[in-house]
């Protein structure tokens, strides 16, 4: 993994404004080392405020799962000056809207008011990077809130209690194993004082990144930025983000989850997969056209044609790859099979499509659609500056740079038959997966 | 996720400052009658196009329930020429997208395309609208994909729970039935079914239009017209007024989960009710805010009883609801329960105070502007207002009202919203001790 040179840019304080092709990106360092990335977009005055972390479930202590976003949830709370909630309430007052979520790899804050109103956003959230305060109280009962989240998203759903044990099976010895929102038997025992080291450690302008996108200056907000965050003391004892990683992976693993909420039974394949990296982009996206060219593109795509359109062995396949992580992510594909046709039967039918591929190649045509269709993304992407700061968001702290970001679609642009052949040679080992049967008991399948 | 927006019902649509000089919205008409609005737009080379044709799931006949939404998953299915696959090649190598949606009183099509390929968009998305094949093979395919949603929505609680309200507060009227119709129904319905569902619910006089983008009016009106041609107008009526049953208690169905999925209505108030505005706010302060709302703070940040609880006024064309949801641990849902019933009969005797009404007014004042933001959003505002039956002036005279809403007139509409003792609640779940 790319180590992450924040320090190296910390006296850089002159715009870098990047690529040629896209001059609403402006990015910059506060003498504090915090990251700056400013989106202009001046249809409508408004603008969206992001504070990033690059910290995130994958950063908690071995124990300690839930950590993370219990923090998160905490920061609504109080500072040493601001009463709880006292922030939402304001942003509320303006008509804006405000919420926060918490991944693998970070946690992302954001705004979304009328543009006169940003300096206030600043005062805030710069407050809460320094000041958060939680009383005994207020821990106590955002836990159990946080406790009936993990019911109602997790608990209440089978797919997302497999989707859990799942990635426990994929990772064998990377935190990416454990669940975000937290095991519940951790949960259960997590202290104040948990949450308050995580806040230490990783709460700190030199770890953060701060997204503007909307109707701004990039100068205004350089001035408006060093103001707020950038008096904020830098962190001398920010921990390297280097996480357990994966031995090699030699043995395929098999699931089988049966809960009687299961409407049907459906399999799903998950192989372990590189990811997008600094500089080095190339994989990623030969592996994302793969995953178009496979099972996210309805009945073009390979799954489709075949077990959908032509054989009618199933009614629904789909594959899913998302280069943006900071270590190594994964493949899903996911075959729900028609009536008539077993889990085993419908495996074996996978697995032909994925042998074919490797024994005949990839249409080119079929990738020249595609790219096609991923240049024109770009253009639509433009029409929401909140979507396109939270691209922004993911990317840096998945150890990503602004230009990683810009040059994201020339490399999709580059990739051709022979390298996404090349990549899947290298994904499709099954020693390399998980394969997971989904159904309500073993007596039902036919 | 700090909190979770669950519950998703009609947007309604109130106030604006004129922030939006740039919002510049022109009414058209083409030479065959058919009116839109028009925003320009030119620094995104991309059109944006919104059509809501009125009836949607409600023009089903009982005997064939389900048939409109099976009917518009098929468009895309193949038209023209065009078998399905061919046909979303074509629309691949373009790079346009159609989305074909189902409500409860519309069919909306969605549409995004490049300028440089819109006269092929263009006739791509007639076809799809006008000649849809209906081809054996896809219908076939796309029943199994319906029947396997339907089996999966029985098994998943809030759905559960949305049915089994509707079923109960609308006896025999269509808005009883699920969108989708039920699994036998689907199983037998023949491509007349689905050619008959085709005619009655895509009419050019029932269609509310809306276009942001890349594309001036000259352009826009040729390009209305030849989307246009072959689409029939108006044959069957639109449904009438569906009777509701209201305070029907408490109804549990029994569900394996650690927790109990909880939804509840009280009568709702009509659009055009003189007491919608106060509706409007009242509901904001009780459950429609999301995280600063009353029930928030007192189910969620006081007790920790739940993630999340909201509330909504849901307007149909044919009648309307004031829903709410929320989900808890099924040891704690008979608190959660007592504390939205206090709440509401408190909202029903003592009203909002002056600092709730001065920040809800705020808040819906200050938060209409930011939804104009974005080509797509914009398009799909235009055309919901004129679905419900706004006019374009509408959108600046909006905050003026909200602003003269008196305390006196909150007190009075909480009364007529929140006295009912005994609204209806649906429970999917294992709760205890209720």
């Amino acid at each position: 993994m790319h180590k992450f040179s924040t320090f190296i840019f910390l006296f850089l304080l002159s715009f870098s404004t990047q690529s040629e092709a896209r001059n609403d990106i402006t990015s910059f360092f506060l003498k504090n080392g915090m990251k700056v990335v400013v989106i202009e977009d001046h249809r409508a005055p408004i603008v969206t405020h992001m504070v990033w972390y690059k910290a995130g479930a994958a950063d908690e202590e071995i124990g300690k799962s839930g950590v993370a976003h219990l923090l998160e949830h905490m920061l609504f709370k109080k500072t040493k000056t601001a009463k709880s909630g006292e922030f939402s309430k304001k942003v509320e007052s303006l008509g804006g809207s405000d919420n926060a979520f918490t991944s693998q790899d970070y946690t992302g804050y954001y705004q979304r008011v009328s543009n006169e109103h940003l300096e206030m956003l600043m005062y805030y959230e710069a407050d809460r990077m320094q000041n958060l305060v939680i009383s005994e109280n207020d821990f106590k009962t955002e836990l159990d809130v946080v406790i009936e989240e993990r019911n109602q998203r997790t608990d209440s759903n089978p797919g997302a209690l497999f989707n859990e044990q799942n990635m426990a099976a994929l990772y064998l010895n990377h935190p990416y194993g454990i669940p975000i929102v937290g095991w519940r038997h951790e949960l259960d025992n997590l202290t104040k004082g948990d949450v308050l080291d995580f806040y230490k450690n990783y709460y700190v302008p030199n770890n953060a990144i701060l997204i503007v996108a909307g109707d701004v200056q990039p100068s205004e907000i350089q001035l408006m930025a060093e103001k707020y965050y950038g008096e904020i003391k830098k962190s001398n004892s920010l921990i390297e983000r280097i996480r357990p990683a994966e031995p090699p992976q030699i043995v395929q693993r098999r699931l089988i989850f049966e809960d009687e909420r299961v409407a049907q039974p459906y399999l799903i394949r998950t192989y372990i997969a590189d990811e997008r990296d600094n500089g080095d982009q190339k994989t990623a996206a030969a592996l994302t056209l793969l995953a178009d060219l496979i099972g996210s593109d309805g009945i073009q795509s390979l799954l489709g044609k075949e077990l959908q359109l032509n054989s009618k062995k199933a009614i629904y396949t789909s594959a899913y790859y998302d280069g943006l992580s900071y270590d190594k992510t994964n493949f899903t594909i996911i075959v729900v099979p028609s009536e008539g046709y077993s889990l085993a039967d419908i495996e074996i039918e996978l697995d032909k499509v994925i042998e074919d591929i490797m024994a005949n190649g990839v249409d080119e045509d079929h990738i020249d659609r595609l790219k096609f269709q991923y240049k024109a993304y770009q253009t639509y992407s433009l029409d929401s500056a909140y979507s396109q700061a939270r691209i922004f968001g993911v990317a840096l702290t998945s150890g990503l740079e602004v230009e990683d970001v810009l040059e994201w679609s020339s490399d999709l642009q580059k990739v051709d038959s022979t390298e996404v052949l090349n990549v899947a040679r290298e994904l499709f080992k099954k020693e390399k997966s998980v394969t997971g049967w989904i159904r309500k008991s073993s007596e039902v399948e036919k | 996720m700090k909190f979770l927006m669950a519950f998703v019902t009609m947007i309604l649509l109130l106030g604006i400052k004129p922030v939006y000089a740039g919002l510049d919205i022109k009414e058209l008409r083409t030479s065959t009658g058919i009116n839109f609005w028009l925003v320009e737009e030119r620094s995104l080379p991309f059109i944006s196009l919104e059509i809501k044709f009125r009836g949607g799931a409600s023009m089903d006949e009982h005997n064939s329930r389900g048939a409109i939404n099976f009917m518009t998953a098929l468009l895309e299915e193949g038209s023209g020429s065009l078998d399905a696959q061919s046909f979303s090649r074509e629309r691949d190598s373009i790079a346009a997208s159609f989305e074909f949606d189902v409500g409860r009183d519309d069919l909306s099509v969605s549409s995004r395309f490049l300028s440089e390929t819109k006269k092929k968009a263009i006739t791509l998305l007639r076809d799809a609208l006008t000649k849809p094949r209906f081809d054996l093979e896809a219908i076939d395919r796309v029943r199994k994909q319906i029947v396997s949603v339907i089996e999966s929505n029985e098994k998943n609680p809030k759905k559960i729970a949305n049915s089994e309200l509707f079923r109960l507060t609308f006896t025999d009227h269509i808005y009883s039935f699920d969108i989708f119709g039920d699994k036998e129904k689907i199983k037998n319905l023949s491509r007349d079914d689905l050619i008959l569902a085709h005619k009655i619910s895509l009419n050019s006089d029932r269609a509310s239009i809306a276009i942001v983008g890349d594309i001036g009016e000259k352009e826009a009106i040729e390009m209305l017209e030849e989307l246009f041609r072959g689409i029939p107008k108006s044959s069957k009526a639109l449904p009438i007024r569906a009777e509701a049953q209201f305070d029907l208690g408490v109804k549990v169905i029994k569900y394996p989960s650690p927790q109990s999925v909880v939804m509840f209505t009280l009568k709702g108030i009509e659009r055009t009710d003189k007491d919608f505005f106060e509706a409007y706010i009242l509901n904001h302060i009780l459950g429609g805010g999301g995280f600063n709302s009353r029930l928030m703070r007192e189910i969620r940040e006081k007790r920790g009883l739940t993630y999340s609880v909201n509330t909504s006024l849901a307007q149909y064309d044919h009648s309307e609801l004031y829903l709410g949801m929320f989900q808890s641990s099924n040891d704690k849902v008979a608190s959660a329960l007592d504390i939205l019933r206090s709440e509401l009969s408190n909202m029903a005797i003592k009203g909002v105070t002056d600092e709730e009404l001065q920040a809800a007014k705020k808040f819906l004042i200050g938060a209409y502007p930011l939804r104009f933001d974005g080509n797509v959003r914009i398009a799909k505002i235009l055309a919901s207002m004129q679905f419900i039956g706004l006019k374009k002036d509408y959108i600046e005279s909006r905050n003026d009202k909200i602003e003269a809403i008196k305390s006196s007139d909150i007190a009075r509409v909480a009364k007529r919203l929140f006295s009912s003792k005994n609204f209806t609640i649906v429970i999917v779940g294992e709760p205890q001790g209720l």
